[in-house]
């Protein structure tokens, strides 16, 4: 994974509430084996389908949002489906960094694997961003700081997430720093677990 | 200290306890694999040139782009990037000596159905998936819960998954359900209750009478929803009837094993909620996702969702719109949520004797083969087939429509299956859920 870098943007927005996975990247693009090329996809039914005016209302589709790589999103961004070619297809389409309310949960764990930074903020300061569409955002993740204007905003992170993004740290190698223990939990625990293959 | 039942599970597999600087990580009982989150999460390892380390405790199925219709020449897939799809993570087993059930194989079949179906599904142990329904398995009493690929990569090489641990909640659902309400209903009524996200940061374990006399089926479809809820994990205490079902099944005693997983009397509850089952009504959705929500036969709400324009819109409804007698174009029995024998029974039952309205198309799809195979000896196949439903090839099927089963643009459907988001079936195509029984009456009448 690359480490995260501070980036100076503008943003893009979809406010609506509970965007899904699905709607992010929708079902029949899952069909793939690796985890590249799926930019293309991305909202492929808002992007691609409806009348010309629907698709030019949407805003990653307006000529004046074109190439930001911050997206501030409505509540429950992410939600439902598990699929990671969801933030797979965003990290390929060039956003960086998504902030929103909140998020649904394993979206968000998927995010930070892919090197995309999830700000989780009140909805009144979210509100004070869109207040201000044509804001660049400077994101500091060392800091923790949000800054647009003269305004400052701190936001919290997981101190784990922060060094996997910053680092670009794959968190299996820190579970591989732990191998000894695994091994020792094995070992303590070895006839707990029905096998698999002794059934199929 | 007084302990839930979840707080209980996660000490005994914790292999590492979380700080402040890092997470969790706990030791995987059961890792289930899927055709659609797993070969990605195998070309991880491939990559890196790693080992599964515990083939043995790793179960791959072939569900989300299997076909559901087969002739003389075999299984019809949808295209060649979903016949693909199977056999890269045919090939990734064989190669890893991963156990996979392919198309044909008996016990094929959707991996939430086929986990629980082989007694694998244990109390106690950590389970995942590479899917978000995996909450399901939590019916017995475990602690199991959707992930991304490069978890289900960082499972493979290490069996073990980071986990930050969530807050406890007990919903307890008193009173009895009633009214033909089903297992489904409740869930609907509690996603409704609760909101879209109303479980985020929390586990979630149902209890109360209701869940102590509800049969493993339901309970599997009630912790099913749970993700809807916003939460990945939904999880009942094991009791005799989890052992029964389990024994059955595995062959094996399992007596005793399970008598230390429930919640403490005095465990400390980060939030509390106590549901009257007895009030709850057949449920359907009306909106883009399942917390959109009424009794059936009732109006859409006429007011409080303002903000939901875009989910009205999509769904061709307005603010106040009577439900009742809008015509329905198809209607899908099957999936994860309510695939399972006793919703095929319940399905058949109503049914019987009746015909599915002209217009409407009405797929049955059996959640495994085993199930498929059962139905068929009790005669539900040719209930179905005279009725003029189609009866399909265990899969995901028109839940998730990646198998080439799709519900075409601006038509609606009723579906037993677990999500009402836009597209979900299909590029612009509309979906209501509600329960086995009701979506055979809806097939029946062919409106709501």
């Amino acid at each position: 994974m690359e480490a995260f870098k501070n980036i100076t943007d503008g943003f893009v927005a979809l406010m609506n509430p509970d965007i899904d996975t699905d709607q992010i990247l929708p079902a029949r693009f899952l069909a793939c084996t690796d985890d590249s090329g799926l930019g293309g996809s991305l909202f492929y039914d808002k992007r691609f389908a409806g009348t010309e005016e629907e698709r030019s209302q949407f805003p990653l589709n307006a000529p004046q949002y074109q190439g930001e790589s911050i997206l501030l999103t409505g509540v429950n961004f992410g939600c439902g489906s598990s699929r990671e070619h969801a933030p797979w297809a965003l990290r390929d389409f060039g956003i960086k960094v998504i902030i929103g309310s909140s998020f649904g949960e394993i979206f968000e764990s998927n995010c930070s694997k892919n090197g995309i930074l999830l700000i989780t903020l009140a909805e009144r300061k979210i509100q004070s961003i869109l207040n201000e569409p044509k804001a660049r955002l400077s994101v500091d993740l060392e800091k923790q700081i949000l800054s647009f204007g003269n305004e400052d905003i701190n936001f919290t992170i997981d101190p784990f997430v922060k060094v996997c993004l910053a680092q670009g740290m794959d968190e299996l190698d820190f579970i591989f720093s732990k191998t000894q223990d695994i091994a020792a939990f094995e070992g303590l625990n070895g006839t707990r677990f029905p096998s698999t293959q002794s059934i199929i | 200290m007084a302990r839930t039942l979840f707080d209980k599970i996660w000490d005994t597999n914790t292999v590492k306890a979380e700080s402040p600087e890092s997470p969790a990580i706990l030791f995987v009982g059961l890792h289930l694999l899927h055709d659609v989150t797993g070969p990605q999460a195998f070309n991880f390892l491939e990559k890196r040139g790693l080992e599964v380390r515990r083939p043995d405790l790793s179960l791959a199925c072939t569900d989300h782009c299997a076909p559901s219709l087969k002739d003389d020449s075999g299984f019809s897939y949808k295209d060649n990037n979903a016949k693909e799809q199977i056999d890269a993570l045919e090939a990734y087993c064989k190669k890893y000596n991963v156990p996979f059930l392919g198309m044909g194989h008996p016990k094929q079949g959707i991996v939430h159905v086929v986990g629980p179906e082989l007694g694998l599904s244990r109390p106690g142990q950590v389970i995942v998936c590479g899917d978000s329904h995996t909450s399901t398995h939590g019916a017995f009493g475990a602690m199991a819960f959707g992930i991304g690929s490069s978890e289900v990569s960082h499972v493979l090489a290490s069996q073990c998954i980071l986990q930050r641990k969530p807050k406890n909640f007990r919903i307890t659902i008193k009173g009895k359900l009633q009214n033909g309400a089903k297992a489904k209903d409740l869930s609907l009524h509690i996603i409704k209750t609760i909101g879209a996200k109303g479980g985020q940061g929390f586990a979630i374990e149902y209890a109360g009478p209701v869940i102590e006399s509800m049969a493993m089926e339901a309970r599997m479809t009630l912790c099913n929803m749970t993700i809807e809820a916003g939460s990945r994990f939904g999880m009942i205490a094991p009791d005799q009837c989890t052992i029964d079902y389990l024994e059955e099944r595995s062959q094996k005693s399992l007596t005793g094993i399970y008598d230390h997983l429930f919640s403490d009397e005095n465990a400390i509850w980060d939030r509390e909620l106590v549901i009257d089952a007895s009030t709850i009504e057949p449920m359907m959705t009306w909106g883009t996702n399942p917390a959109l929500a009424v009794e059936l036969g009732q109006p859409i709400p006429s007011e409080g969702h303002e903000d939901l324009t875009a989910s009205l819109s999509y769904m061709n409804w307005s603010l106040g719109q009577e439900t009742t007698g809008r015509k329905v174009d198809h209607v899908f029995i099957g999936s994860c949520t309510n695939g399972r024998l006793s919703d095929l029974r319940l399905a058949a039952e109503s049914l019987a004797g009746k015909n599915v309205a002209p217009h409407i198309r009405c797929l049955v799809v059996p959640g495994s083969r085993p199930i498929k195979e059962q139905a068929e000896r009790e005669g539900l196949d040719k209930i179905f087939l005279a009725a003029g439903a189609q009866w399909r090839e265990p899969s995901c099927s028109l839940c998730n429509a990646m198998n080439g089963d799709y519900i075409p643009e601006g038509e609606l459907s009723v579906s037993t299956s677990n999500r009402s988001f836009e597209g979900r079936q299909g590029p612009g195509s509309q979906t209501i859920l509600v329960n086995p029984e009701v979506a055979a009456a809806i097939a029946i009448k062919g409106e709501l």
